[in-house]
């Protein structure tokens, strides 16, 4: 199920919400759990089957780490470690990367192995690495383990964040599990959160989408038509990521938990290097606590560091997606931070601001159309019209007066301005007419991002390659 | 806690479960009169169906089909987009004053189903020398109507196609697009020719063929202003314009068997108190519509066809109350789509001498049902 639908809307969401505030509070992870699986196995049923089985696997692993620990035996410690980040890498490298590795061994050897052609389980990358962070932190003594099967399980399961992250660690939310005090304020602010979450996805999101699908559907685009089906595709994606986090985040807080960010205006960045903080924050946090530090980080000298960029970056590329054009994506933005590191920042520093946004503007737009068109040929001929064809067509104007306010509010609404705007005005407002603003603004985008759920089919959710 | 953070939560609260209650407490509706499509009902819930997805799939349909308010919510959509200038909903343009378009660019444009498309016609007509073949291929609205479309709107480009139907058929082919140009001939909400279109293309398919040409009296037949049509129910634009739809008041007809059903009447005119009024025309689309004229000449006509074709043939049966005969005395429509059956066979038992394959041009090249003619 996801978030964009009238199921879960009209439906899964007010079920939840009711029951489990009629609930007491010693049974909430439990309606949290069945809330979850059913979210879950609503679309592949069959897969909550997974889902289970890595719960328990990573039950018994963290549990196992700690008997052996508290025996000082720290190799079968280890040894259970290992036994947990296998399998938790089994299980994701089987779903999603064997077709791949099929394909690309069929093409290298000259072979005709069949395809498995196995549906990639919805959200099994968030939830296979959130567990994996489980047992490493249990193994490094940041975490005690978690007893309670049925708590450990609501953690894993827990339905905001399954499917399209944030990834959230064990330990950011260890507490609320067990001692958690949902409030109506929290639960209006988090509720409020998931509006503007839903808007950006369904408003802004799904409306420049369609634009980036119709010029990526283009056998000549003119130069500007390509540039500007660039633009929608970088709107998209972070209208689409960032408003799934503020939804997932919306509905943590409306159940009584902090997640933490996962996006902080990533478009303003005056560097990639600043653009990779703020942007999917919990998967680069993720990967610089569970791999590059562990590999030596910066502290085994500069070779070394390079190296480790280039295998961090190799593994966020084939992360996001089982074709080798995402590993592409993942070594370009290597070689832009291993340049910005060596030489890029210190110039950076040096020159007006605006020519650091200009410069990380033109990487994360060049980044996302090696990310969107998965088929290198198809990549080629877009990137040379972005450069080598014809400035202007006909198709270009028109696109451009269709999508022009569009394409504005989605430019400002990236931005901190907007947020700017509301604090300035709130400050202006009295008590009393700030939170009629707020409420009316809010019904505003509820009942906008209803008609546009109903009324326009196209409604895409990138997330299946995840 | 501080009372004033609490009316968003009300506020979004209310409209969710209000919305929620409303949708499962109104009665379902089986059909949208103004989408012209059937809505889902409530999914039956077993094992299976929840194991295969089926489930799942169809309670989302349905949930979203069956949304209190749903035209509403529809109609907001279009008109905001509309506000910001969006010129092309749901694979329509909006074009001025008041017309759309079916969206079909280059590259949505089946090449290749084209070119095959138009070789099967020929090799078809080739197989039968001793009929008078024929092929009329109207134009897309956007080809002879460019200047309503909105500026640099992408649409496939209609003349090339055109020459190269020319180059396979030959002189087989009836080519409407000059007269067509000269008058407003397509309604503003529906994909098909209006029936002036119709008669003018009657008009150039008498020229080519030898025949004198006649300009039969047309007859409003609904209400002024009241019909909107397939466009219309896939941009839900709350300030389209209306269209109105034309016939001919007396045809020469004898009898219509649509697919077993006789009638004494081309019209179906409960089709007026409906949606989709351009159904109005032999009630639709059949497999095969058998139509028997007043006119005793020995000219039995084959029609090839897709939905065009439906508002053409009235022309055909002639007028006899003024005196107009008809050019054939059996008429045999076949939508290629539904009709499954021997055709050569048909055409020997029903002693054809005509054939005439009428689509609109960007349907015929996304038709896949025209290997039929050759068995």
């Amino acid at each position: 199920m996801v978030f964009s639908s009238t199921v879960f809307l009209l439906l899964f969401l007010p079920l939840t919400a009711i029951f489990y505030y009629l609930c007491p509070r010693r049974g909430r992870n439990a309606v949290l759990l069945i809330a979850s699986l059913l979210f879950y196995g609503w679309g592949e049923p069959k897969y909550i089957l997974i889902m289970l089985f890595s719960t328990v696997f990573d039950y018994c692993n963290g549990l196992g780490i700690a008997r052996a620990r508290s025996r000082g035996r720290e190799g079968a410690a280890r040894a259970v470690l290992t036994l947990s980040i296998l399998g938790n890498l089994a299980i994701l490298c089987f779903f999603k990367y064997t077709d791949f590795a099929i394909a690309n061994v069929n093409s290298l050897l000259k072979l005709g192995l069949p395809a498995l052609g196995l549906a990639l389980p919805i959200g099994i990358s968030f939830y296979t690495f959130q567990t994996m962070s489980y047992t490493i932190d249990v193994y490094r003594g940041q975490v005690a383990p978690q007893r309670n099967i049925l708590d450990f399980a609501a953690y894993v399961t827990l339905f905001p964040q399954l499917i399209a992250g944030p990834i959230v660690q064990y330990k950011t939310v260890e507490k609320s599990l067990h001692t958690r005090q949902e409030s109506w304020l929290e639960a209006s602010r988090g509720m409020q959160r998931f509006v503007v979450g839903l808007g950006k996805k369904v408003l802004l999101a799904n409306q420049v989408g369609a634009l980036w699908e119709t010029v990526s559907a283009m056998a000549h685009p003119s130069a500007l038509t390509a540039w500007l089906g660039a633009l929608a595709f970088t709107f998209q994606i972070y209208f689409d990521f960032s408003g799934y986090s503020d939804m997932a985040i919306g509905l943590g807080h409306l159940f009584g938990f902090t997640f933490l960010e996962n996006f902080r205006y990533p478009y303003e960045s005056r560097s990639v290097t600043e653009f990779w903080r703020r942007w999917h924050i919990s998967l680069g946090t993720w990967f610089r606590e569970y791999v590059y530090i562990p590999l030596g980080g910066n502290r085994r000298g500069p070779g070394r560091q390079i190296l480790n960029l280039a295998v961090v970056w190799f593994l966020t590329g084939l992360w996001h997606g089982a074709s080798w054009n995402f590993v592409l994506w993942g070594l370009y933005y290597a070689a832009l931070l291993i340049l910005e590191k060596t030489v890029l920042l210190r110039w950076l520093e040096k020159l007006p601001s605006f020519v650091g946004h200009v410069y990380t503007c033109f990487c994360f737009v060049m980044g996302w159309v090696l990310f969107a068109i998965t088929d290198f040929s198809q990549l080629g001929r877009y990137v040379a019209a972005m450069f080598t064809a014809p400035a202007a067509d006909g198709a270009f104007w028109y696109l451009l007066h269709s999508n022009a306010e569009l394409m504005l509010l989605a430019a400002v609404g990236c931005t901190m301005l907007p947020a700017k705007a509301w604090q300035h005005l709130e400050s202006k407002l009295s008590d009393t007419a700030a939170v009629a603003v707020r409420t009316v603004g809010v019904t505003l985008i509820l009942l906008l991002s209803i008609a546009f759920l109903v009324g326009d089919s196209y409604n895409p959710f990138l997330y299946f390659r995840f | 806690m501080k009372k004033r953070e609490l009316p968003p939560l009300i506020a979004i609260a209310v409209i969710l479960l209000g919305l929620s209650i409303a949708s499962l407490v109104l009665p379902d509706r089986s059909f949208s009169d103004n989408e012209n499509r059937y809505l889902q009902q409530s999914p039956r819930l077993t094992v299976d169906r929840v194991l295969s997805g089926r489930f799942s799939d169809e309670a989302e349909k349905y949930e979203s089909d069956q949304v209190a308010l749903r035209d509403f919510w529809m109609g907001a959509a279009s008109t905001i987009q509309w506000l910001t200038n969006k010129r092309d909903i749901g694979g329509v343009y909006l074009g001025k004053d008041g017309y759309l378009f079916a969206r079909v660019t280059e590259e949505d444009f089946d090449q290749r189903q084209y070119e095959k498309n138009l070789r099967t016609v020929a090799d078809f007509f080739d197989a039968h020398t001793d009929l008078d073949c024929r092929i009329l291929l109207a134009p897309s609205p956007s080809t002879v109507l460019a200047d309503q479309l909105p500026d640099g709107a992408p649409m496939y480009d209609a003349a090339p196609r055109y020459q190269q139907l020319t180059e396979v058929l030959g002189d087989r082919v009836v080519d409407v697009r000059q007269a067509l140009s000269e008058f407003p001939t397509y309604y503003r909400t529906d994909h098909h020719w209006t029936t002036w279109g119709a008669q003018i293309a009657y008009n150039a398919w008498c020229r080519a063929t030898g025949r004198q040409e006649h300009w039969a009296e047309l007859t409003l037949a609904t209400e002024r202003n009241s019909f909107r049509g397939t466009l219309y129910s896939k941009v839900l634009l709350p300030g389209c314009a209306w269209d109105e739809i034309y016939f001919v008041p007396h045809p020469g007809v004898v009898s219509m068997d649509c697919d077993g059903t006789v009638t004494d009447s081309l019209y179906d005119f409960s089709k007026r108190e409906e949606k989709d009024k351009y159904a109005l025309f032999q009630g639709g689309n059949w497999a095969k519509v058998t139509i028997d004229t007043r006119a005793e000449n020995g000219r039995r006509l084959l029609v090839v066809k897709d939905s065009f074709a439906n508002c053409f043939v009235p022309f055909l049966t002639g007028e006899p109350y003024r005196e107009v005969p008809g050019d054939f005395e059996r008429i045999v429509m076949l939508d290629l789509r539904f009709y499954g059956d021997d055709l050569e066979e048909l055409m020997a038992e029903e002693g054809i001498t005509d054939v005439l394959v009428l689509y609109e041009l960007s349907n015929f090249a996304a038709d896949n049902n025209l290997f039929k003619l050759n068995g």
